[in-house]
């Protein structure tokens, strides 16, 4: 029933961790298959691998990078509609990862308590079009502030930026780290001995963004480069059945027991 | 813009052009430029930097740079010593500093309705009298 995919550092020295977590599954009484990605075998080949032999359940286990792979591909392999497949995780760094965070688990005792309870949370993802599934933000980082061109079906806006910020629920957030605003403003706000907020941050939202620059930008899902502009990022909502912790109740999800 | 979700709303930054509809069911703060409709159906702040050429509706304004065009807000409109404000604007209750622009028709929704009650207590209560002394005249 459960299909551990352990990411490639794992081997070497991080043999002892490895054996610990699955001394930690078999405890908790949810064996199952574990494999490790190779140079002869993709990440994706393995997770379609699972998935063919009938795995309901897909685990991650390693750092966000490559928890999100996994469920990239897991979203990417098509399958009959009436197979349902759940995706879970166990962060090996549970206090840093988002998707820790997200499944409201802090250690690896944790993670493997959710996976045994298997509370489900429909999980809306983000997609850097054609096929690059994300749930951690990616983000794009200029040398200097750079003009990047957004637009959606209601509008089309041209703005500066030194870092661009997308999350999974397609909010975007820009900021311009030179902005100085008019002359006139700074002496005001001199004058006013007021603290002058950064505004030049931007927040917007919408449901598919595409992006545009004048030179082509990379695209980074963690140390990852995944796309480059141009670019449509788009919400893929409840993409994802989503193994979440008994006490975890996070907005914009959907809750239900499995 | 679709926000059907709870979120922070939308921030349009200093150095923003942007041309179309602005939508949002959370507040929406604007300190650049917005050529187009902004809809919140909550707030909307225009910053001391912000300009928006088109209409703006909203349950609160609050305007302290510019807007250029209608201004409808279903509780309140505040428009700020910095704030201009050139079009009609619609509203229940509007406050304006001293120092503020505005050029533009003005109506208080709920002022008319209002004034029509006032009247009919007052028709309702002459015709209460008139009936009294009727009855005294006929006894």
């Amino acid at each position: 029933m459960y299909y551990y995919i352990f990411e490639q550092n794992f081997a070497g020295s991080g043999r002892r961790l490895q054996q610990k977590i699955k001394d930690l599954i078999a405890q908790a009484g949810i064996t199952g298959e574990t494999v490790l990605p190779s140079p002869a075998r993709s990440l994706e080949e393995i997770t379609s691998l699972g998935i063919e032999k009938g795995y309901s359940t897909i685990i991650a286990v390693g750092s966000d990078i490559h928890a999100n792979k996994v469920a990239s591909a897991v979203v990417n392999i098509s399958r009959p509609p009436e197979q349902k497949v759940v995706f879970g995780v166990i962060p090996t760094d549970a206090k840093e990862s988002y998707l820790g965070q997200l499944a409201g688990v802090k250690d690896l005792a944790e993670a493997i308590d959710a996976l045994r309870l298997r509370k489900l949370a429909e999980l809306s993802v983000g997609q850097v079009e054609p096929n690059r599934y994300f749930i951690s933000p990616v983000e794009i980082i200029f040398d200097q502030t750079s003009p990047v061109q957004i637009s959606t079906a209601d509008f089309e806006a041209v703005l500066g930026s030194t870092q661009i910020t997308i999350t999974k629920d397609l909010f975007l957030i820009s900021q311009d780290a030179n902005y100085v605003g008019s002359r006139l403003a700074r002496v005001w706000f001199w004058f006013l001995g007021r603290q002058r907020n950064n505004l030049s941050q931007t927040l917007l939202h919408h449901d598919r963004f595409l992006l545009a620059t004048q030179q082509p930008a990379a695209i980074f899902l963690g140390k990852e480069l995944i796309a480059k502009t141009p670019a449509t990022v788009r919400r893929a909502r409840k993409a994802l059945h989503f193994i979440v912790s008994r006490d975890r109740v996070k907005e914009g999800l959907t809750m239900r027991r499995n | 813009m679709i926000g059907n979700q709870k979120g922070p709303g939308t921030v349009v930054g200093a150095n923003v052009k942007l041309q179309g509809t602005l939508r949002d069911t959370a507040d929406i703060v604007v300190h650049g430029q917005v050529d187009g409709e902004v809809v919140s159906e909550q707030n909307v702040t225009v910053a001391e930097t912000g300009v928006i050429k088109g209409p703006v509706t909203a349950a609160i304004i609050s305007l302290s740079g510019t807007v250029r065009g209608a201004a409808t807000a279903r509780e309140k409109l505040e428009i700020m010593p910095s704030g201009k404000l050139h079009g009609s604007l619609v509203t229940k209750n509007l406050i304006i500093h001293s120092g503020a622009a505005f050029n533009g028709k003005s109506t208080m929704e709920g002022a008319e309705s209002a004034d029509k009650k006032q009247e009919a207590a007052k028709d309702n209560a002459a015709k209460g009298k008139d009936e009294i002394f009727e009855d005294l005249a006929d006894s």
